[in-house]
């Protein structure tokens, strides 16, 4: 983001320039607008403007923009014709070419540090949000938002030995900054010192060590180009952001450098008095060379989708400062701005032309493509998923994939379960949101529990999602786990309209949603009990699909997991299922039976043990005759006068022929068959 | 003779009482009083008149019986027709039967990937704990690159594994894997530093899409997105294409739609401006391609991305982006 000044810009673009005018140009060129403010008879605006553009970061570079899309004369930095001579400059300096590019520096002696600032510079830089300091510090800062090249003065009194060296520091140092606060820099950092102390943290902030103060006399003036990642890193360690180091990381045009310390200096002696040193520094490793890139315009059609003859991309470039050279009819040699630090490539260039060209003017055209849709498997899973629960009455919910960390001990699953996890983000916003999930039952219950809170009672609520587990056959170490979750709790079917009581979400309940997610996927499925601790004493099973544990099922133990906010708000039941999407591998399933003789059920009313399952009598009843289509269990109930290990199961039995219609003869020899086998096998009986 | 009279207004005041009957248990009553009690207090006059007289009075009798009979069946059968067409208050909608609600990120999701996957894109997916490497780095942003400072980034182990900020790292995969011509989307989970408050969430949703063979321009992109959003949200709606900057793409285009909420006149969404950005797209970088090892020369692709977090805030007039994320139902419900 950059705010300009409205007058400040007038300085290049004319008194007259309107506003909307200009807001209108930047916005067609890819400058957003990110809010206005007025100051006195100002006006400050902040545009937008990316990583690839640090020429669009001062006031000369926006007016070359405007000028540019008007087609007119871009503005230029003032040349200054200045004596250069780092042998015979007034400080010895020795440099690290490696992490600078261009170290400028200037004397100037016998200024006045104190004097008045001229309003409109105080106007300027106050409206844009900068504190005025002293006159050189504000002339300094001034220079940078005009003209782009952050400038550093050092009291030149308090310079030690006349000597300045520009590298890595070899230790770690505290610092007291220009500000007033406290530092370390760190091994590595680069910064300009004396030998005594470090007087500048490079192209980020000066120390307090050779500040200019309002009692300075002389001053050294410096203009420099330091490596970006470098003051990238430190600016990022030290927390210290600066208008200075937010250009440097972007990149500072190198080629204007030291007519940009000489434009600041001048300025400085016209408003603080002084004179300017003879000679000045001017330390830069490698030769400034006009960088070329060819334009190939048929890449350019091709990319754009455009068809612009070699003279319209060369009007196109020309007008925003790249010189061209056509080379052969379709390339163009064009020689890059110095400001122009993004444009490295063909491509960079070619972006330039679509947007010189204006977005708004290439037409679209629908691709002709032809590619194979592949479906996804994972992802058709799911909706037929979301489909099956929300048909059911199942809200669909997203949750965070991070949980508090410990929810392991929360829900009291050891190191070396299979859905244990201590995998953690290192810099999570909150403790409570640092676990990334081994499995779904925290986020379901706490969103259960959240809607209780609000009064949404009596809830059936789903999740699609992901678990993540520490896994080193994976490239990242984590496998990620396509998972749904499933939660119920309080009443199903309220009473009214022919039921007399709320009929309320049950174990059975839980048993029957499963199975009919699972038969959506014509997925076979077995339940074995598993000793999870969140779950109620024997109601925890886990799901077992072809030889695989594919999830869990259970019915939450409420007291344990008293912790999850507002649990205790759900006073019924809660029933949990998780299972994992990705292993649901269906089958299609076929007709099996069709018969034209009518069937024939009849129900039967057992009392039978608790350990015997509805399985077990039903394998004994199919056995006994293949006429047995079904079994199917219409209801279980308790009472007080059965004795405790026992309970009533009511079973319906479904007879079919293929053959003919069954008599009440052949049913009743069937009967008596089974009913022998249940009551010797398990002592079953009819209740009286 | 005041019987007969008597008998006159006695039909009047029957008819006067059946027009204001409201119910059956009314006339009921109306017809044992006129039917019964009375009929039988003129029968029992009888046996004072003369054989000429009762001749002519019985018949008299009948004739208001007759009379009342059939004012009083006409009056019942009118208020049966009334009760029968009232057999169902067809105004009650019970709610015992319910269907589950829909999160409002899926459901928006589903318009757009229904238009994507009817042009013939395929979807695909991909891990949300992710490399350095194709989050960032093979998205043509090295490491200290500033772009990096946009997406404030999770780590699992810095500074390789973290928590991937946009669905692209899929998209590098999904080319790592497969040869142009391809057309994929890409949506999911992703993850940015953010404290939660009403306006931020640490997690948002996103669909990020991919298209790669020989000859695809920019012209190609203007086309599929534009034709996207008029389907999404009407053909009505207003697209605007303007140059933006993402490193991974060259050259590059932030996607403005007129706003939906003010039809482009100016309003709080969209700050007075008329326009929303929905998407960021642009046309895969060369350095991308190259990446995973396409030829740059003979492929050219785009690439788009968007989030559905603020989309759906809008969509569905809700005012917090962390309600998303707090799944009040009773919300849900109303969608």
């Amino acid at each position: 983001m950059f705010k300009f000044s409205l007058n400040w810009l007038r300085d290049y673009c004319g008194k007259d320039a309107n506003y909307d005018d200009i807001m209108k140009k930047l916005k067609t060129q890819g400058f957003e607008f990110d809010g206005n403010q007025e100051v006195k008879d100002d006006i400050v605006t902040a545009i937008e403007v990316k990583a690839n553009r640090p020429d669009m970061l001062y006031h000369m570079g926006i007016a070359r923009e405007i000028k540019a899309f008007d087609g007119e004369p871009v503005p230029t930095i003032s040349k200054k014709q200045f004596a250069v001579n780092n042998e015979k400059f007034p400080v010895k300096i020795n440099i690290d070419n490696s992490v600078c590019k261009r170290f400028c520096a200037v004397k100037i002696s016998g200024v006045n540090a104190s004097a008045q600032v001229p309003e409109y510079i105080k106007e300027r830089l106050n409206a844009l949000g900068i504190n005025s300091v002293n006159a050189v510090v504000d002339i300094g800062n001034y220079t940078m938002i005009d003209i782009g090249q952050p400038i550093h003065a050092y009291d030149a009194d308090k310079i030690v030995g006349n000597k300045l060296m520009v590298s890595k520091a070899n230790e770690n140092t505290k610092i007291t900054t220009f500000s007033g606060e406290t530092s370390e820099i760190k091994s590595g950092d680069i910064v300009i010192s004396d030998g005594e102390d470090i007087k500048c943290v490079a192209g980020i902030i000066g120390t307090d060590s050779a500040a200019v103060k309002e009692n300075t006399k002389d001053i050294i003036l410096e203009a420099a180009i330091f490596d970006e990642v470098s003051v990238r890193l430190t600016s990022r360690r030290l927390k210290i952001s600066t208008p200075s180091s937010f250009r440097f990381e972007r990149g500072v045009d190198a080629d204007s450098t030291f007519n940009a310390l000489m434009n600041c200096a001048e300025m400085i002696t016209k408003i603080c008095g002084g004179k300017i040193e003879t000679p000045a520094f001017d330390n830069r490793p490698e030769k400034s060379e006009e960088k070329h890139v060819n334009l190939s315009v048929k890449n350019s059609n091709r990319l754009i989708g455009i068809s612009l003859d070699q003279k319209t991309v060369i009007n196109c470039l020309r007008k925003y400062n790249f010189k061209c050279k056509p080379i052969d009819e379709d390339l163009i040699k064009v020689s890059i701005p110095s400001y122009r630090l993004d444009v490295l490539k063909e491509v960079d260039l070619i972006e330039e032309v679509a947007r010189i060209y204006g977005y708004d003017n290439i037409k679209p055209v629908m691709p002709t493509i032809m590619t194979s849709y592949h479906k996804n498997k994972v992802w058709s899973n799911m909706d037929i998923i979301r489909k099956t629960l929300g048909g059911l009455g199942f809200g669909e919910t997203i949750n965070y994939s991070f949980i508090p960390a410990d929810t392991m001990k929360i829900f009291d699953i050891d190191e070396g379960e299979d859905i244990y996890s201590d995998l953690t983000i290192q810099n999570p916003i909150a403790g409570a949101y640092s676990l990334m999930r081994p499995m779904m039952a925290y986020s379901l219950l706490s969103c259960l529990a959240y809607n209780y809170s609000i009064n949404n009672n009596n809830l059936a609520l789903f999740e699609l999602g992901r678990v993540y587990f520490k896994d080193k056959s994976f490239d990242t170490g984590v496998r990620e786990v396509d998972t749904c979750g499933f939660v119920m709790s309080g009443v199903r079917i309220p009473r009214g309209f022919g039921s007399d009581k709320d009929i309320k979400y049950t174990y059975y309940d839980l048993l029957n949603y499963l199975e009919i997610v699972m038969n959506s996927f014509g997925q076979n499925f077995e339940l074995q009990k598993n000793e999870y601790k969140f779950f109620e004493d024997g109601s925890g099973y886990n799901i077992i699909a072809n030889g695989e544990k594919i999830g869990f099922i259970g019915e939450i133990n409420k007291s344990k997991l008293i912790k999850i906010p507002n649990l205790k708000l759900v006073k019924d039941k809660i029933f949990y299922c998780e299972f994992y999407i990705s292993k649901l591998a269906g089958k299609v399933k076929k007709i099996k039976f069709e018969s034209k003789y009518p069937p024939i059920k009849r129900l039967y009313n057992f009392m039978q043990r608790r350990d015997v399952t509805a399985k077990e009598v039903e394998t004994v009843i199919k056995s006994s005759s293949d006429v047995v289509r079904d079994v199917v269990v219409k209801d279980i109930y308790s009472d007080k006068n059965f004795s405790e290990n026992e309970h009533a199961v009511l079973y319906e039995v479904n007879y079919c022929s293929k053959e003919h219609t069954l008599t009440s003869e052949e049913i009743e020899k069937i009967e008596k068959d089974f009913l022998e086998k249940l009551n010797s096998k398990f002592g079953i009986k009819f209740k009286s | 003779m005041d019987k007969l009279q008597e008998i006159e207004s006695k039909k009047a005041s029957l008819i006067e009482k059946l027009k204001k009957v409201t119910s059956a248990k009314e006339i009921s009553e109306i017809k044992s009083e006129y039917l019964k009690k009375y009929v039988k207090s003129l029968y029992s006059e009888l046996k004072n008149l003369s054989a000429e007289e009762k001749k002519s009075f019985g018949k008299t009798i009948n004739d208001f019986k007759n009379f009342a009979e059939e004012k009083i069946s006409e009056a019942e059968s009118k208020f049966k027709a009334q009760k029968s067409s009232a057999k169902y208050d067809v105004t009650i909608f019970k709610d015992n039967i319910k269907i589950g609600a829909e999160h409002p990120l899926i459901k928006l999701y589903k318009r757009i990937e229904e238009v994507f996957v009817g042009m013939g894109f395929s979807v695909v997916q991909g891990p949300e704990i992710e490399l350095d490497k194709y989050n960032f780095e093979m998205l043509n942003m090295p490491s200290h690159h500033p772009a990096r400072d946009m997406q404030d980034t999770f780590y699992i182990s810095a500074p390789n594994v973290l928590l991937r900020s946009h669905t692209s790292s899929v998209q590098i995969r999904a080319m790592e894997k497969m040869q142009p011509p391809i057309q994929i989307i890409s949506p999911g989970t992703v993850y940015r530093v953010d404290d939660i408050d009403p306006q931020h969430t640490p997690m948002f949703y996103q669909i990020e899409g991919l298209m790669v063979a020989e000859n695809i321009s920019f012209a190609n992109l203007k086309a599929v997105l534009t034709r996207f959003l008029k389907e999404v949200f009407g053909e009505e709606v207003g697209v605007k294409f303007r140059p933006s900057y993402y490193p991974y793409t060259e050259p590059s285009a932030a996607i403005d739609m007129s706003c939906t909420k003010c039809g482009g006149k100016g309003c709080r969404t969209c700050k007075g401006t008329g326009w929303i950005t929905v998407a960021g797209s642009g046309m895969v970088h060369p350095n991308v391609l190259e990446g995973v090892g396409y030829d740059s020369k003979k492929y050219t692709g785009f690439a788009f991305g968007l989030g559905l977090n603020r989309f759906a805030l809008t969509y569905y007039d809700l005012d917090e982006i962390r309600k998303l994320y707090e799944n009040d139902i009773s919300l849900w419900n109303q969608i």
